[in-house]
């Protein structure tokens, strides 16, 4: 990620580091005593650490079943196949996808060129304005970064929409901008790490126009 | 056990080397108890799923185009799945009448447990519930799995950037009922 401390102010980054340093200090019980989520966290890997000492050796009839399962003579239902990932997809379904994906990539695009033009100093956008309206013809990494960053935070907000069973007009509308906001960007990219971004974008888009309306009277998704 | 010491353990536990099986077994046991029962209250159905989990972890090895990268993530991904079952059959279970009651899991809390007697345990639990699925999923999988942002996405179908922004969020919620609950 980005390593500018001005940019770090913009997008947070310091906040993001900081959590993830405590969740791993919490993995590995190391918090402080003081902690006021610590104490909690640390009785829960207590507890679990007892309970897995304890752990009885596997019942014979299991030692079976997982001889069986290895030598391919029982393959219970559910679980991951070469078969079953996306790659196994129809031709048809992708080009459908892509139908979908045009009529995307144009509605986000509208709306992310008037984002980007209205961008002013001290937006977080205007690095972002700079790039895609200045003289700068490719995007630095530093830019990518932060369209990165943007994808995460798009991503989170999906992530909260699905989990809350569907998105409100506004989200799905403020998300939209903001994917088209960087998608100029992300298009300006070169090399393997823009490869990836226009893939994230790609699917973002395509998750975010798949999501099923939720009536305004229903409370955000957190 | 290195996961390119597990190839090698697979490929003799499937001609039938039990100390090979036992090895594996030993290697990815703890990672799915530790899912299974931060997430089901009842110890005995923790341990029953786990080894559900394990049988048809085995069952997936073997079928892989490519190694498998992280064994616990891996494992973990099937576990989610099987903990959820368990609780779609508890929850069909409990719409059930009792006379039409079948030999199915019981996720309900049990006397014995050992964390049901941890207050602390308890508060964590009632903090927890206050965040959405995902968030919840992110935070557990964190922090009684020991996955990394990059593992926890793969398990969940995120980046690890998503994933940096989802536990950030749910940390500060936390934080923020923490110290309501003191104030209180």
């Amino acid at each position: 990620m980005n390593e500018d401390p001005a940019l770090d102010d913009l997008y947070d980054l310091r906040d993001l580091r900081e959590s993830e340093a405590w969740l791993h200090a919490a993995g590995r019980g190391a918090l402080d005593q003081d902690d006021q989520l610590g104490t909690g966290f640390r009785a829960l890997l207590r507890g679990l650490d007892h309970e897995v000492a304890l752990l009885a050796p596997l019942p014979e009839s299991v030692e079976i079943a997982l001889f069986e399962a290895l030598s391919g003579r029982a393959v219970p239902a559910g679980h991951p196949t070469p078969e079953s990932r996306p790659a196994a997809r129809s031709r048809g379904g992708r080009q459908v996808r892509r139908g979908v994906l045009v009529a995307g990539v144009t509605a986000t695009l509208v709306a992310g060129v008037a984002g980007v033009a209205a961008a002013s100093p001290g937006s977080w956008l205007y690095p972002v304005r700079q790039t895609v309206l200045g003289q700068s013809a490719s995007a630095t990494p530093d830019e990518l970064d932060a369209a990165s960053h943007v994808l995460d935070l798009i991503e989170s907000d999906i992530t909260a929409a699905q989990d809350a069973g569907g998105i409100r007009d506004a989200t799905r509308e403020d998300l939209a901008t903001r994917l088209g906001e960087i998608h100029a960007v992300i298009e300006a990219g070169s090399g393997d790490a823009a490869d990836a971004l226009r893939d994230r974008w790609t699917r973002d888009d395509l998750v975010l126009i798949a999501l099923p309306r939720l009536a305004d009277a229903q409370p955000p998704a957190s | 056990v290195a996961n390119a010491d597990v190839e090698q353990l697979l490929h003799d536990a499937a001609r039938g080397d039990r100390d090979a099986l036992g090895l594996v077994v030993m290697t990815v046991r703890p990672a799915v108890y530790r899912y299974c029962r931060s997430r089901m209250w009842d110890q005995e159905a923790a341990e029953d799923v786990a080894q559900d989990v394990l049988v048809a972890l085995f069952a997936s090895l073997p079928r892989q185009d490519e190694p498998v990268r992280d064994l616990d993530a891996f494992a973990i991904t099937i576990a989610s799945r099987q903990v959820a079952a368990a609780h779609r059959r508890r929850a069909a279970q409990d719409e059930t009448p009792d006379s039409e009651l079948s030999d199915v899991v019981d996720t309900a809390p049990g006397p014995e447990l050992v964390m049901d007697h941890e207050d602390d345990v308890r508060r964590l639990h009632l903090l927890l519930e206050h965040l959405t699925p995902v968030q919840r999923e992110v935070v557990l999988l964190r922090v009684v799995n020991g996955l990394s942002a990059e593992d926890t996405g793969t398990v969940l179908g995120m980046t690890a950037g998503a994933i940096r922004v989802m536990q950030h969020r749910a940390l500060t919620r936390l934080r923020t009922l923490a110290l309501r609950e003191v104030a209180v």
